[in-house]
This record gives structure tokens, C-alpha cells and sequence, in this order.
């Protein structure tokens, strides 16, 4: 039998896995700590792409210097200016994506609470429609609830 | 003013209703104008320059994420740059692959903007835009206004190297092109210019839009519009460029009529859309369509009276 209830519970739940809950669903299995340092490390990569792509940029933009003055070049100091550079970008990067998405996992948290709620209630409301289809007694646990 | 907010209502109910209609076609519209702008400005690949192809990416784009318009719109620019020479191509997809790996990985749904750059120097509202965006996106849209003007000032440098090359007999020019395309990029003042000018104008219309005191939304726009028109007349002096100043007077003027636009229908978009929904369990398959409910304005109610006799 249908019961409106819960069509009404499974139209919400449907709504929010069709909208937010493409991104925030996968959030719910983390820890706040791990999801952050899961993300900022996917970004350290990332970063580190993005530097070796406009590193390669301007080695080739600059490679007519490169090859007159091969023999000339300080290659240890270039290696530490490269590496100094590479740093502040990969740090730079980290601490963005620490913000943003410890912000994100924030925003998502009430949505995702709300969500699990739904789902609880709906569930409940199965395993009361169970019993009853079997002719046990349900009993009201509403005070309970919130 | 009430006509005006009760018209924006009847906007929204509109939008809230039709939204599984609305949201696709505005989505092909944009992504028709996106593509058709790209071509236009690197048409250099005539595989690439057909309307039918046009529309059924737009159409494919209508029904999937708006990141994807992006998505389209980098790998289009790259394979139209194989048009011009193989070292350019290169350039095009390092630079595309930087701002997907720097940015778009992070933040991809304010990706599109880099795109919506070159539509709106080709219409000339490319003022009204770091104002628009201070508001709407904050922050998080310098980097993609930033790479949409070096995207602009990229296509130029393009077309100046397509002439030179016509023009040029020599067959070894493979290597100049990205140097070319380079040099001209970083000796190019007005970009600078651009880049400095427009990440202010984003910043302190952002800053001044979020501050609580009353009207700050005004301020913020003509804040805004005054930056653009003052920095770029600084800008020029001291940088030694030349600047439109006229088109720059009259494009932060339409800018900021266009930005009042679009906060007046800012209040639009945050509508409640009518969602077609299909799920099941264990004894029913369930096909529903649920429709917000709507506050209808005074003056769109109407009272039939069904029985015909008068009341006193």
C-alpha cells in the first residue's frame, strides 16, 4: 500500500541526493580531519602539475638564453630558487584548500544530518508498517524523536 | 517600486514552475553563445566551424553539468589553435591545463566565467563585469576574470600571428609563434592594466556589498563604476597606455545599469524548482512531480464568482 508519508519523506530524500547530495553524500563518510587532509593533499598535485606546466612554460619561452649560456649557468642556485618557488606554491595551495574545504564540510554537515534523519524516520516507519503487516502491536516511541 | 518587486514575483513563480524547462534551454542558449563567440574569434580550424556541431554540443550541454560549457569551451580553443602552428597548440593546452589543474579542480562552478570574458568584450559590457561579479561571486572570480582577460588579449596576439604568418614566406617559423604569442602576452601594458584594475574593482564592491550599513549595495556599484573609470585613467598615465576613454566612461556607465539589472534579479534565481522525481522500494516504482508552493501577489488574484446572484 502506498502511504503518503512516506512518499512525501522519499520525495524529499530524492530531492536532496538529486541536488547537494551529489557532493555532500560523499562527505558523511569522512572525518572533518581526514576529508581536509584527503582534499588538500589531491590539490598538492594539483599544484605541483600547475607549477612543473608553467616551469616547462618558461623554460621554453627563455630556452634560446638557456642554450647560449648553457655552460655558464649557476644550475645549483636555479635548483634552489626553483625549489624555494615551488615551495610557497605548494604552501599556498595547501592552506587554500584547508579553508575551503573545511568550510565545505561545515556547510554540509546540518544538510547531511537532516538527510540521515529522513531516511531514519522513513525507515521506522517500514518496520512499523512490518509489524503491523505481521499483526504485532507497534508502540508509540514519538517522545523520543526530535 | 511594489509593481516592480511584484513583477520580479511573477518572474519567479514563473521560473520556479517551468524550471525543468527553463534551466536546459537557458543552459543551450549559453552554451550556443559560448562556442559560437569561441569560433568566431579562433575560427582557424573549419572542422570545427559548423553550426549543425555547434548546436548539438549546445544541446548536449543543456541537459549536463555547467561545468562541461567549460570543459568544451578549453578543449575547442586548443584544437582550433592546432590551426595556426603545432608550438601554439602546445601553448593553448599548457595554458588550458594550468587553469583546470590551478583552479577549476577547487572551484568549478565559477569556471564558466573565464569563458563569459571574451563574450563580453565582443559586446562591449566587459566594464559592467568585475563590478557584476564583485557582487555575485566575490573573491573566488578574480582568478577566472583574470584568466578570461589573458584569454582575450591571448586570442588577439593569435590573430596578429595568423597575419604575420600569412604574410611571412619563411617555413621555419614554428618556434617564433609561441614566442611570439608570449612576448606579445608580456609586453602588453593594457593587460596589465586590465588584470590590476579589474581584481580591485571585484575586491572592493565585494568588500563594501557585504558591509551592513544601509544602501551598501549602491555604494558598492558606484564605488565600483568610479574605480574602473578612475584606475584605468591612472593606469594609463602612468603605465604610458593608451586608453578608450570614452568607450571606458560609457562602458562603466552601461556597466553599472546592467549590474542594477541584475540585482534586481538576483532574487530570481533562489526560487524552488519543480522536481521530476523517480525512485522505488520493495513493492512500487514511484514517478512524482512536486511543485512548490507559491505565494501569489496581490495583484495577480483573481476572484471568480461562480454563483450568479449579486451579494449586498
Amino acid at each position: 500500500m502506498v502511504r503518503e508519508e512516506d512518499v512525501k519523506l522519499m520525495s524529499r530524500i530524492a530531492i536532496y541526493e538529486k541536488r547537494q547530495g551529489r557532493s555532500e553524500i560523499p562527505v558523511n563518510s569522512f572525518y572533518k580531519g581526514d576529508y581536509v587532509r584527503l582534499n588538500a593533499l589531491k590539490n598538492v598535485v594539483s599544484a605541483t602539475i600547475t607549477f612543473v606546466l608553467t616551469a616547462t612554460i618558461t623554460i621554453a619561452y627563455k630556452l634560446d638564453y638557456i642554450l647560449a649560456n648553457v655552460l655558464k649557468l649557476d644550475y645549483k642556485r636555479l635548483g634552489m630558487i626553483l625549489l624555494a618557488v615551488y615551495a610557497v606554491w605548494v604552501c599556498v595551495y595547501w592552506l587554500i584548500a584547508r579553508v575551503l574545504y573545511a568550510k565545505r564540510y561545515e556547510d554540509a554537515r546540518p544538510n547531511i544530518l537532516i538527510y540521515n534523519h529522513r531516511l531514519k524516520k522513513l525507515q521506522e516507519a517500514r518496520q512499523k508498517e512490518t509489524v503491523k503487516a505481521k499483526g504485532g502491536v507497534v508502540l508509540s516511541d514519538d517522545f523520543t524523536d526530535f | 517600486m511594489t509593481t516592480l518587486l511584484t513583477f520580479r514575483d511573477n518572474i519567479k513563480a514563473f521560473f520556479s514552475r517551468y524550471d525543468y524547462i527553463i534551466t536546459p534551454l537557458l543552459k543551450w542558449l549559453l552554451a550556443l553563445i559560448v562556442f559560437v563567440t569561441l569560433n568566431r574569434q579562433f575560427g582557424y580550424m573549419t572542422i570545427l566551424n559548423r553550426g549543425l556541431l555547434l548546436f548539438l554540443l549546445a544541446c548536449i550541454c543543456a541537459f549536463l553539468p555547467t561545468e562541461l560549457i567549460t570543459t568544451l569551451g578549453g578543449i575547442m580553443i586548443v584544437v582550433q589553435s592546432f590551426g595556426v602552428t603545432l608550438d601554439v597548440a602546445l601553448l593553448s593546452l599548457a595554458l588550458v591545463l594550468i587553469f583546470y589543474f590551478g583552479y577549476m579542480r577547487m572551484v568549478s562552478k565559477t569556471g564558466i566565467i573565464v569563458l563569459l570574458v571574451p563574450i563580453c568584450y565582443a559586446w562591449h559590457l566587459i566594464y559592467a563585469l568585475p563590478i557584476a561579479l564583485g557582487f555575485l561571486a566575490g573573491p573566488a572570480a578574480i582568478i577566472p576574470l583574470l584568466f578570461g582577460v589573458i584569454l582575450y588579449y591571448y586570442e588577439q596576439s593569435l590573430g596578429d600571428l595568423v597575419n604575420l604568418l600569412a604574410a611571412s614566406t619563411e617555413e621555419d617559423d614554428t618556434i617564433q609563434g609561441f614566442q611570439y604569442i608570449l612576448n606579445c602576452l608580456l609586453d602588453n601594458k593594457l593587460l596589465l592594466l586590465t588584470v590590476i584594475v579589474f581584481t580591485l574593482v571585484v575586491l572592493v564592491t565585494y568588500v563594501i556589498y557585504r558591509t551592513s550599513f544601509q544602501y551598501a549595495w549602491i555604494v558598492s556599484f558606484f564605488v565600483g563604476g568610479f574605480l574602473n573609470i578612475v584606475l584605468f585613467l591612472i593606469g594609463s598615465v602612468t603605465l604610458s597606455v593608451e586608453v578608450e576613454i570614452g568607450s571606458i566612461l560609457l562602458g562603466s556607465l552601461v556597466g553599472l545599469a546592467i549590474t542594477f539589472v541584475i540585482q534586481f534579479a538576483k532574487g530570481i534565481v533562489d526560487y524552488q524548482r519543480t522536481e521530476l522525481l523517480q525512485f522505488e522500494d520493495d513493492e512500487y516504482y514511484y514517478y512524482v512531480k512536486a511543485i512548490p508552493k507559491l505565494s501569489i501577489s496581490e495583484s495577480n488574484k483573481h476572484v471568480k464568482h461562480i454563483n450568479s446572484k449579486t451579494h449586498n
